[in-house]
């Protein structure tokens, strides 16, 4: 049954990713001279407009199983190669764009507070609509060609933004590490495409899965498409062993943070690969690396979250943590959950740091949690908003973390995947755990703050406090659109989506039961014993973090300093690349191309000579260069033809 | 006798209208020009519009002399386009040299009409007068400064060496027409095909090739270039760079398909050689330079190398697809190499006494005119060929039809000298964003508005074939397409 949509979809598809790219041209051509400090309004109305403009689009798919694909113009012919310029929204890309038009709306808002007298207002602005732009592009893409384009472009910009302070060493260098880091995934996924359009002779996602569901190819092959897609997705999305990047880019300004690196950019690897599940599911190897490796990253990351005092560095490893959880989620074939928690965790992630922004803010630029705490009464509207968000990372009945992350836990108990389960069970008490040490340490207690930051402790004005507060309600209420558990609205809109994954993969859906209900009953234990934990450790006998340090010495060193990976890999790839390169460079380069480049030169000299006359103007020497070419030119025809 | 149909040269009326009006308005005007330069623009603009709107036609005239069609419209487009920002470039340029003539934009009007007839022409007689109307043109532009030695040089040095070029190519038609009798493309070619003497004809292959590698600068025809690149005018050497490359490249396509079908084997061999040697020749010199011009001048040799590559390529596999990707090239070629022309002008206009189109007088461009400074970045991009620029799209499609006439060396070779090329043109960026400059710049006039208006357009040129080629691609493939159908 093909659904007729209405013919207003043509231009309204393609103007919500057209809106923030105006943006973008106009701040960044006019923002210097013209808009100044009023750089902020195009970009805000635009993505307001774009949020509108979503909820359209999402008026319409609801009607309609299949997806709306509007093609605008081949972009690229060459040969078989046919990329057309094309936008497919179907339930998954609206579910999408209408999470990042809205938390960006929010994001733009907070940033015209955080921002406000920063030379470089216009620019963030200019970039911030440019990243909207490349991640609407992204989800919005209709094939393979565009999702890379804005792949790259979200990476782009995500670059220039966590070195938006270029000034400042370490930012520069986190936004090399960035760059670097993505590199290699996105080496494996720029494969995973040629591969993928070698097998199947096209890029266009309907016909992709058409072609995997209908004709499929060697589990090999697919195999190995859907291990070199992941690739990209672990770079992007901050994976182990590919997220050490994540952390560095808090260097960024925090809005940037929240955007990017929390709700948006880093979740386009899940997206990619829950838009690619036909792929995945038909290949057992993938899945099983796919929920392994996201396991280990939930467990791994949480870890090392404890033992953070940069109150934006612990929120960066939850990040990264959450990440696994998602793609553990889709390993074992739990599509909507995966994408479900992707939206609430960008509603109370966004809320988190945006909160930590608030508190930086307040604090004149403080971010270690050890010189922080008593700023209950003196920020109160962000420690009720940032509650609100540590309650729902945490897992707790009823807001929202609780519902998507608990419907993780449940599908992979009921698969039989008990050892993901356990581990995605302890990672969840580790994150209730952090995340209170976190409230608590900031919050909490006596206030360890500078004197001088005390003085100018401050709430922040209503443009930052505003959007914390309809992220702050979000993440209470957002967990309802997946009441009931596995049948809520929110399961209901994507469903059709998956349905040829599920098919592959034989999954059938179970009735809510008792199970449900006791591993229901179990996570949020876990969870409210994490926090008890924390209250006891930061709030009651603040003795014991330092004895269970001393007790356990080589562990809290350990995940202290991150399971010691950056240390590995300067050890090693670093070590090997520098080497390598320097190596390369004495001996090669300098010695060899530098020898050819003199060498040409020394050429040119010494034959300088002879040549000059002729370059210096003498027309004689030019008509006689032109006779000897065709001299010899007629000679070589009259040899050839054997005269 | 009935009256001839000027349909096939309504375009071509209009241009010599408007060269007319420009000499008979001319000396009416005292110190200001514009009512002559919004002449020549009028006039280029309808000239354009008018081929645009014959697109799709097909149809021969003067005793099929001259034709109409898709091919000859794409490059009657291309020229106006060129024209169009020749002539905005053209007067701050001009009045900074206190040398604001009528008659420059005259000549420019003439040599883009014998350009459009080089391009139409299916007979070699209208052939030969399009070339030496474009070459006479030419060589005055190249002399506009008179009273300016390096300029006057240049277009002595430019007359003599055409000379010998001219008579080299009417050299071989005439062995042409000695041997068929004919002087029409098409029943030269069939005589050609069915004659026994091949070696003559091989001959006359040669001399043509000889005489329009001299036009198109082919190395060793191409001494004259790095010298009449300098002396020109600077928006007539970004002209000479671009306009009449591209109508030889027109004629070169057409005389060695259809003309000298016949000796294919040979002319095949011939690009080719020439092809190699002319990369290096051209890549190679504009290594050693450090004035702009002239490294612009090696550059665009080097350039010619590349497309001679996809003339072989034509020669080897008779695909389409190279003489597509020579059409896109020639377009691509033309925003981006005028564009840096443009800059060029521009930055003399601003400092006429000092800037010396050297290396030097690039240093510190970012800090003191950013926006000229980003613009010569992206048209040095393209001419290197970075992804994303109109450069990229012209050399990914003509190696790739390089490659697929089974001549995958030559496209391997092509590709290692387009890698040497990245160090010359990167270099400028280099000057301009990491050197400071030692002198103190006053700063300038603010940039002209139609001077701006010029690589605005070259700048979207660039960028619009670069990143949403498909209607580039098409138009040229339809362009060649219907040309085969001759």
């Amino acid at each position: 049954m093909e659904h007729e949509f209405a013919s207003y979809m043509n231009w309204i598809v393609p103007l919500i990713p057209a809106l923030p790219l105006t943006a973008f041209l106009v701040t960044i051509f006019f923002g210097k001279w013209f808009i100044k400090e009023q750089a902020h309004w195009l970009p805000i109305l635009a993505m307001a407009a774009a949020f509108v403009l979503s909820l359209l689009v999402w008026w319409e798919v609801r009607q309609a199983e299949e997806g709306f694909y509007v093609e605008l113009f081949t972009w690229i012919p060459v040969g078989d190669l046919q990329v057309p310029l094309a936008f497919y929204a179907d339930r998954l890309s609206t579910a999408m764009i209408m999470m990042v038009t809205g938390v960006a709306t929010l994001i733009f808002i907070y940033s015209k507070g955080y921002m406000h007298g920063d030379p470089g207002y216009y620019r963030f602005f200019s970039y911030l609509s440019l990243f909207a732009f490349s991640m609407l592009v992204l989800v919005l893409g209709a094939n393979y060609v565009m999702l890379f384009f804005g792949w790259e472009a979200v990476g782009l910009c995500s670059y220039y933004l966590i070195g938006f302070y270029y000034h400042k060493t370490s930012a520069a260098a986190a936004g090399k590490k960035a760059f670097i880091t993505n590199r290699v995934g996105d080496f494996g996924f720029s494969l995973g495409i040629f591969l993928l359009f070698v097998t199947f002779g096209t890029l266009t996602y309907t016909e992709v899965f058409e072609a995997v569901e209908v004709e499929g190819a060697g589990t090999a092959t697919m195999t190995a498409i859907a291990l070199l897609l992941f690739m990209g997705a672990m770079g992007k999305s901050a994976q182990f062993p590919l997220h050490v990047w994540l952390p560095d880019a808090m260097e960024g300004p925090t809005p940037v943070s929240a955007l990017i690196h929390a709700a948006t950019m880093v979740t386009a690897g899940v997206y990619m690969v829950a838009r690619s599940s036909v792929i995945f599911a038909s290949s057992e190897t993938a899945m099983l690396v796919v929920a392994g490796i996201g396991a280990f990253t939930a467990i791994f990351a949480a870890s090392i979250g404890i033992a953070q005092t940069d109150i934006k560095r612990v929120m960066a490893y939850s990040t990264v943590s959450q990440l696994g959880y998602m793609f553990m989620a889709l390993g074992v074939g739990a599509w909507i959950p995966a994408i479900f928690h992707l939206i609430t965790h960008a509603f109370f992630k966004a809320l988190l740091f945006l909160g930590s922004g608030s508190v930086i803010h307040a604090l004149s630029g403080e971010q270690d949690m050890r010189r922080m705490g008593g700023l209950r009464s003196r920020i109160p509207y962000t420690y009720w908003t940032l509650l609100s968000g540590a309650i729902a990372l945490s897992g707790i009945f009823p807001f929202a973390g609780f519902w998507s992350k608990d419907e993780i836990l449940g599908i992979t108990f009921k698969d039989g995947a008990y050892i993901i389960w356990a581990v995605g069970l302890v990672a969840a008490f580790i994150t209730a755990f952090y995340t209170f040490r976190l409230i608590f340490m900031t919050f909490w207690n006596e206030s360890r703050m500078e004197p001088e930051v005390e003085k100018h402790v401050h709430e922040s004005p209503w443009s930052m406090t505003v959007p914390l507060m309809v992220l702050g309600g979000l993440s209470l209420v957002g967990g309802f659109l997946g009441f009931p558990p596995e049948a809520g609205v929110f399961h209901h809109f994507l469903e059709p989506v998956f349905e040829p994954a599920n098919e592959i993969l034989g999954i059938h859906h179970e009735a809510f039961g008792a199970i449900d209900l006791t591993l229901m009953i179990v996570s949020v234990a876990v969870a409210v014993s994490g926090v008890i934990l924390a209250y006891f450790f930061y709030v009651r006998q603040r003795d014991l973090p330092e004895k269970a340090g001393a007790a356990a010495q080589p562990l809290y060193k350990a995940i202290y300093n991150k399971w010691y990976i950056d240390e590995i890999y300067d050890a090693t790839v670093v070590r090997l690349v520098i080497d390598g390169s320097r190596f390369l460079w004495r001996s090669f380069d300098a010695a060899v191309i530098d020898g050819i480049v003199n060498g040409v030169g020394k050429l040119w000299e010494v034959s300088g000579a002879a040549v000059r006359p002729a370059q210096t103007g003498k027309v004689q020497n030019y008509a006689g260069m032109m006779f000897a070419g065709v001299f010899v030119l007629l000679s070589a025809v009259i040899i050839a033809y054997g005269l | 006798m009935p009256t001839p149909d000027v349909t096939p040269i309504i375009p071509e009326l209009i241009l010599a209208v408007a060269a007319c009006l420009v000499l008979v308005v001319e000396p009416f005007l005292k110190l200001d020009k514009t009512a002559v330069v919004a002449v020549a623009l009028t006039g280029l603009l309808a000239y354009g519009a008018a081929a645009f709107a014959l697109l799709g036609q097909d149809m021969a005239g003067f005793n099929d002399m001259i034709v109409i069609n898709d091919y000859a419209i794409f490059f009657k487009v291309l020229f106006a386009a060129a024209g169009v920002m020749t002539v905005l470039m053209s007067p701050r340029y001009l009045e900074a040299h206190d040398r604001h003539l009528g008659e420059y934009y005259a000549l420019l009007l003439f040599a883009i009409l014998g350009m459009s007839v080089l391009a139409a022409a299916r007979d070699l007689m209208a052939f030969y007068v399009g070339l030496e109307l474009m070459a006479v043109s030419s060589y005055l532009l190249a002399g506009f400064f008179r009273y300016r030695l390096r300029s006057n040089e240049a277009a002595l040095k430019y007359f003599l060496t055409g000379c010998f070029a001219s008579a080299i190519t009417l050299y071989g038609i005439s062995m042409v027409y000695g041997f068929t009798g004919a002087t029409n493309y098409a029943e030269v070619g069939t005589a050609l095909a069915g004659g026994e003497n091949t070696l003559g004809v091989a001959f006359a292959t040669a001399l043509v090739f000889a005489g329009m590698g001299f036009k198109v600068s082919v190395a060793p025809f191409h001494m004259w270039t790095p010298d009449v690149y300098e002396g020109a005018p600077t928006p007539i050497a970004g002209f000479f760079s671009v306009g009449p490359k591209a109508a030889g490249f027109a004629a070169i396509l057409m005389m060695f398909l259809a003309v000298f079908e016949a000796s294919v084997d040979t002319w095949t061999v011939i690009f080719i050689a020439f092809s190699i040697f002319t990369m290096l020749v051209g890549n190679l010199f504009a290594l050693v330079q450090r004035n702009l011009k002239r490294m612009l001048a090696y550059s665009s040799i080097a350039h010619v190398g590349y497309l001679l590559a996809g003339m072989g390529a034509i020669g080897q596999s008779g695909d389409l697809l190279a003489g597509e990707a020579i059409l896109l090239y020639l377009a691509a070629y033309t925003f981006m190499n005028l564009g840096a022309f443009g800059v060029l002008a521009y930055l003399k206009t601003q400092q006429p006494v000092t800037f010396d189109y050297t290396l030097d007088d690039m240093a510190g461009l970012a800090r003191r005119s950013p926006w000229a400074a980003i613009l010569m970045s992206l048209f040095m991009f393209s001419l290197t060929g970075i992804p994303g620029t109109a450069g990229f799209i012209g050399k990914f499609y003509l190696f790739n039809a390089v490659v697929r006439a089974d001549l995958v060396w030559l496209a391997a070779i092509a590709v290692i000298f387009s890698a040497v090329s990245a160090y010359y043109y990167l270099r400028v960026m280099v000057y301009m964003f990491f050197r400071e400059s030692e002198e103190e710049f006053v700063g300038g006039e603010a940039i002209s508005g139609p001077l701006a208006a010029s690589l605005a357009l070259a700048a979207a040129g660039v960028l619009f074939i670069g990143l949403v080629p498909a209607r580039l691609v098409d138009a040229s493939a339809t362009a060649f397409q219907n040309f085969l159908g001759l």
